[in-house]
């Protein structure tokens, strides 16, 4: 165990840095840039039972700050993802966490049943896209649905089950006692924030899919009291994920309870920042001579569980 | 593919809003294919801004770009020296075919092209624009090989008339076409190709966010589905696209 492993419950990470499921395909284009045996762990594209084509174009618009979204859950499908994307992916020798999600709840059970013998680190359940009709954000702003779809995920996938959830809720907590009652691993905390942009020159939503979910350093703040508020109401460990950019986010997130990192949207303004954020990391650690398994959780007044 | 610090060589303004940006960067530069572009970090912007290589000597490559909202402003501030994060070459460039070339840029889509003529034995590249003022392919001592046209809806400076028109004029059996231009020229292009049986590929722009394809942020519409500008473009054959 190094200054850097990051300690899941259900795994160990070599560090506690992975990306951001959707910002990373399945890593194939960023293994042309870095090694992808320098991270924690690789969080894939969404998988849904059948392929999607995803949302008509913009797809994307530049924010303050950072940036909109509505990509729409475009994969190849089950087929795609166990023929093509996996074995690639499962040849890089990093733990691998698939995302998952689907339209009904029996699109994620089929999903993790098919996954479930597989050679990976556990299922990221995608209870939080903003960005498609069905499905997705639906389930995770309702307590009972999260509830219901975790326990049927459960029964038929032994794999640790991350349940990443929307900040598009009023209490945080109600979601995050849902998941663990369900069966949930850990918590990856947040999903990004619903948002629109409109363009002025011809007066329509600039997005296609019209609203979008907004990511990069400007929802960081909004992330990290959602790690801080669920830290208190679970015992599962959390994923935080939301506007990180620099060493110090990680940081911050770590002291706030996150026992690991996600980097989404910050990774296109510097495609090498993954690997650069686990060089500074481990340097701070040695300077601090500290660890990331003693700051998790150091913010709370009597460390991780208590207000 | 790689990512890297480019120092800007030269920043000059080629008309009122174009302005060319010359980088050093010389494995890029040794390596770009004609149509292929790079992702170029703007300090203070989320998103990089993807430019196609408009030339590529001598260690350097050359962008030219359009002044069209902040991001392009910022860039248009950097002076000889600074550093730019450069991130390329990406994507699929211009396959030449067998034939006469016949290269078509509607405003600034011609710095998609002008790599591609440079290549090229021998070629006609048009520039389109609404008036002479905003034409500015004089400026880039294209080889002589390079036959350079121009077209503009006032008829003040060549062809008075838009590409379409000129295409449709000066099209011949056995020549293949490259363009790059806004969607409704490539619209007009598309049918005209179609019509006459002469085979093209179009290079297309998109809101971008990785660059690489990894984020399926620059969505198209083909004829069989949807396609990533970044990743299976930004160069599609003319009849793949749908451009409606």
């Amino acid at each position: 165990m190094s200054r850097t492993t990051a300690d899941l419950g259900f795994a160990q990470l070599k560090n506690p840095l992975m990306p951001a499921s959707g910002c990373f395909g399945w890593g194939r284009e960023f293994s042309q840039l870095f090694d992808l045996k320098t991270l924690g762990a690789v969080v894939t594209k969404a998988v849904t039972p059948e392929p999607r084509a995803g949302n008509p174009g913009p797809r994307v618009a530049e924010t303050p700050a950072g940036m909109l979204n509505a990509i729409g859950l475009q994969n190849s499908g089950l087929t795609g993802a166990l023929t093509e994307e996996l074995p690639w992916l499962q040849k890089q020798e990093v733990p691998i966490l698939v995302n998952v999600a689907g339209r009904t709840e029996d699109d994620y059970v089929k999903v993790a049943e098919a996954l479930a013998h597989h050679d990976i680190l556990g299922l990221e359940l995608n209870l939080s896209c903003p960005n498609v009709k069905e499905g997705g954000i639906t389930f995770g702003t309702d307590a009972n649905n999260v509830y219901r779809l975790v326990s049927r995920v459960r029964e038929v996938c032994p794999l640790p089950l991350v349940v990443k959830l929307t900040p598009n809720i009023t209490d945080i907590t109600e979601p995050a006692l849902a998941a663990e009652a369900g069966g949930a691993s850990a918590l990856t905390l947040i999903n990004t924030l619903r948002g629109m942009a409109i363009d002025i020159r011809t007066r329509r939503p600039l997005l296609g899919n019209v609203t979008g979910g907004l990511s990069g350093p400007a929802i960081k703040p909004v992330a990290l009291c959602l790690v801080w508020q669920a830290v208190k109401a679970v015992s599962i460990p959390i994923i935080g994920c939301g506007g990180i950019a620099r060493v110090e986010d990680v940081l911050e997130f770590l002291l706030a309870g996150a026992s690991a990192v996600q980097v989404g949207s910050a990774a296109f303004t510097d495609p090498l920042l993954l690997p650069r954020l686990a060089a500074e990391l481990e340097k701070w650690l040695e300077q601090e001579n500290t660890s990331v398994r003693e700051l998790v959780g150091a913010a709370h007044p009597q460390g991780g569980n208590h207000d | 593919m790689i990512e890297v610090s480019a120092a800007v060589l030269t920043n000059e303004p080629l008309t009122e809003d174009i302005y060319k940006l010359k980088l050093q960067t010389p494995v890029i530069a040794a390596g770009v294919q004609a149509g292929q572009f790079v992702h170029l970090e703007v300090p203070g912007f989320s998103l990089r801004r993807p430019f196609t290589v408009a030339d590529a000597e001598n260690g350097a490559i050359t962008l030219i770009i359009r002044r069209q909202g902040r991001g392009t402003e910022a860039l248009e501030q950097t002076k000889a020296g600074d550093a730019i994060q450069v991130l390329g070459p990406l994507g699929n460039g211009f396959r030449p075919m067998p034939g006469r070339t016949l290269l078509l840029g509607g405003g600034i889509g011609a710095a998609a092209l002008t790599l591609l003529a440079r290549r090229l034995d021998r070629c006609t590249l048009v520039m389109g624009g609404r008036s002479a003022a905003e034409l500015w392919l004089d400026d880039l001592d294209l080889p002589a090989t390079v036959d350079i046209q121009y077209a503009t809806d006032d008829g003040s400076r060549g062809f008075a008339g838009n590409l379409v028109q000129y295409a449709k004029e000066y099209l011949t059996p056995g020549m293949w076409v490259a363009a790059c231009g806004p969607q409704p020229m490539l619209a007009g292009l598309q049918s005209l190709l179609l019509q006459q049986d002469i085979p093209g590929q179009f290079a297309l722009e998109a809101r971008m966010a990785c660059g690489l394809g990894a984020c399926m942020g620059c969505t198209c519409k083909t004829k069989s589905g949807h396609a990533l500008v970044c990743k299976d473009g930004p160069v599609f054959a003319a009849e793949e696209v749908a451009l409606t």
